[in-house]
């Protein structure tokens, strides 16, 4: 049964078939060819494969993102990030970068802060002189930053997935969200001594503080966000939906930058946008299903077990596979499809699940700003006024940094468990 | 084509009303629960059914709006490197199994709706088919919206092909 359903899976998925429906007709033609079950239990599946409250998050992390990417909270947020490290040769890059890092803190995709943010960021470094194609490639590279620090739609997608804590995976990916900040700066003050790119006159408190007090209201939602979860006094989706009456409440009222009609048209998109992750995952659990009766996973994994590999090849091989996925197909649902077919496999080489949550994600957040299937190439470019075939060679150096960061994490894993451990202890539930 | 155009710009605007009233209910169900359970230390049991229930709703009213919205993931690299020619016939296939599937999802969605109508929830007394009828429902809006899109991209194909394969 395996054999059918994998063969109609891939034949559907080069026909261009939508991944969901690919899946949900490969089901279909699998349990019809092998005559076992009655067709009524694959779309029963299809029901009871999205029983878990985390699934809310992932609409209620980007309404909360959409609600604070309107022009007037993200001119805030980004004035104070220039405030702040403005000073450092490469100026407004720096500020970019560590713009996102704070987005990220309320935002769960890549692509909204390549979109909203990313706007005013490359608007304002051109007006200062930046060239275009350096704007665009350190929006859309520091852009990655948002699914590593929490929240994270991917995170809660690899979570629900795998059946590890969301909780974990969000504390594990904070400290490497911050080294990717580091790294990105590192090569925005490479390229600004070498090119002379211009900065802020002098660095003043004065101005930090001003701009904090503006920006103070929205940089509590990732206080309020992160805090409440390590706090333990939300789970994910609870903090989320908190972050998103909290985003509403400033957005409208506070800075009177949301209309309701607009609010409406954001949660109508989030909830579309959830859909076509959910009904992929729909499909897919009626998939992993006939898999697993066919005990297929484990059999995967006693393949690799029994070819004698050493963790430390297995690891590259790890990171090659998923950066090439990562190059072609959407991220999202190369996790739903590929998580049940990894987890027998990190069993198997003593790996932390939440640790190579992070490392997969990572992994498919560098595929996002790489051609030929890159969603915030995309957007950047499109927002940028860049020519896609400009913008991909411009890229090219910038993900150096981010492979960087992603070796270290795959080869010391403390850098993504310690944290969570500190503050959940050390089961992976 | 018209009439079908007219019957789906009005099924759109239907579900997406349904969907944002979706979306304020489980964003003010959630939130309500946090402010509950930490001022009066009280919970909302039936919370996590109910929204697990419109869940399933979202995902299945949503890509079918998806469906006309083209935000449904595929995987379109091979397909674009074919000629023209063959590709039209390639097209057709992919629609017809997509819709084959449809039909087939909407008819077992409907049997596994009436099947679990009487059953009841474990936290509410609600009929668990009220979860597996956002199958039908879904795939029904679903099927108008691809024929449509079928049609349209047909007849924009045909186009191409009269004034002699130029874009």
């Amino acid at each position: 049964m395996s054999g059918t359903l994998i063969v109609s899976f891939l034949a559907l998925l080069i026909l261009s078939v939508p991944i969901a429906i690919s899946m949900g007709a490969a089901d279909v033609i699998a349990v019809f060819v092998s005559g076992r079950f009655p067709l009524e239990t694959v779309f029963h599946s299809m029901g009871t494969g999205l029983s878990s409250f985390i699934l809310l998050a992932i609409p209620f992390f980007i309404i909360a993102g959409e609600v604070m990417n309107s022009g007037g909270i993200t001119t805030r947020i980004f004035d104070f990030a220039n405030a702040l490290v403005g000073r450092i040769p490469g100026g407004l890059g720096h500020a970019n970068v560590f713009a996102s890092v704070i987005f990220a803190g309320m935002s769960g995709s890549a692509v909204a802060d390549a979109g909203g943010l990313g706007a005013i960021e490359m608007k304002a470094m051109k007006d200062v002189g930046f060239d275009d194609e350096f704007s665009a490639s350190v929006t859309a590279a520091s852009s990655c930053i948002g699914p590593i620090i929490p929240p994270s739609v991917p995170m809660v997608v690899f979570g629900a997935s795998a059946g590890v804590s969301v909780g974990k995976l969000f504390i594990g990916g904070f400290i490497p969200g911050l080294l990717m900040a580091i790294a990105l700066s590192i090569m925005v003050y490479y390229y600004a001594v070498k090119r002379n790119y211009p900065r802020l006159e002098k660095f003043s408190w004065k101005y930090v503080g001003q701009t904090f007090k503006r920006a103070f209201l929205p940089i509590l939602t990732p206080v309020i966000i992160i805090g409440g979860i390590i706090g333990g006094i939300f789970t994910p989706t609870e903090a989320a939906s908190v972050a998103v009456v909290y985003g509403i409440i400033i957005a409208m009222f506070v800075y009177k930058d949301l209309s309701f009609k607009k609010l409406r048209e954001i949660i109508f998109q989030a909830l579309v946008t959830t859909s076509t992750v959910t009904f992929i995952m729909a499909t897919a659990s009626a998939f992993a299903w006939l898999l697993a009766i066919d005990g297929l996973p484990m059999k995967l994994a006693e393949f690799v077990s029994s070819i004698n590999m050493p963790a430390w090849v297995f690891l590259i091989l790890f990171n090659v596979i998923f950066l090439i996925l990562g190059m072609f197909m959407e991220a999202l649902s190369i996790l739903i499809i590929m998580v049940p077919v990894v987890m027998p496999m990190f069993q198997h080489f003593g790996l932390d699940p939440i640790h190579m949550g992070v490392v997969m994600v990572l992994n498919l957040m560098i595929g996002l700003i790489t051609p030929p299937v890159g969603m915030s190439l995309f957007v950047t470019s499109k927002v940028a006024n860049v020519k896609l075939e400009k913008l991909c060679k411009a890229i090219i150096p910038w993900t150096i940094p981010l492979i960087v960061v992603l070796i270290i994490i795959t080869y010391v894993p403390n850098i993504v468990t310690w944290l969570p451990n500190l503050v959940f202890g050390v089961s992976s539930k | 084509m018209e009439a079908l155009s007219r019957l789906n710009s009005v099924l759109f605007k239907i579900i997406k009303e349904i969907m944002i009233i979706i979306g304020f209910f489980l964003i003010a169900l959630t939130f309500i629960g946090v402010i509950l359970r930490y001022a009066f230390g009280i919970s909302i049991i039936w919370a996590y059914e109910v929204s697990m229930m419109l869940l399933v709703w979202v995902s299945f009213l949503g890509a079918a709006i998806a469906v006309q919205t083209k935000s449904h993931v595929n995987f379109d690299l091979l397909l674009s490197k074919i000629p023209e020619k063959t590709r039209k016939w390639i097209v057709l296939l992919k629609d017809i199994i997509i819709l084959a599937f449809l039909v087939i999802g909407t008819y077992y969605g409907y049997k596994v709706f009436r099947q679990t109508m009487r059953q009841s929830m474990q936290t509410i007394n609600l009929p668990v088919g009220l979860l597996y009828l956002a199958l039908p429902v879904g795939f029904i809006p679903m099927i108008l919206f691809f024929i449509e899109e079928a049609l349209t991209e047909f007849a924009s194909n045909a186009q191409k092909i009269d004034r002699g394969g130029k874009k």
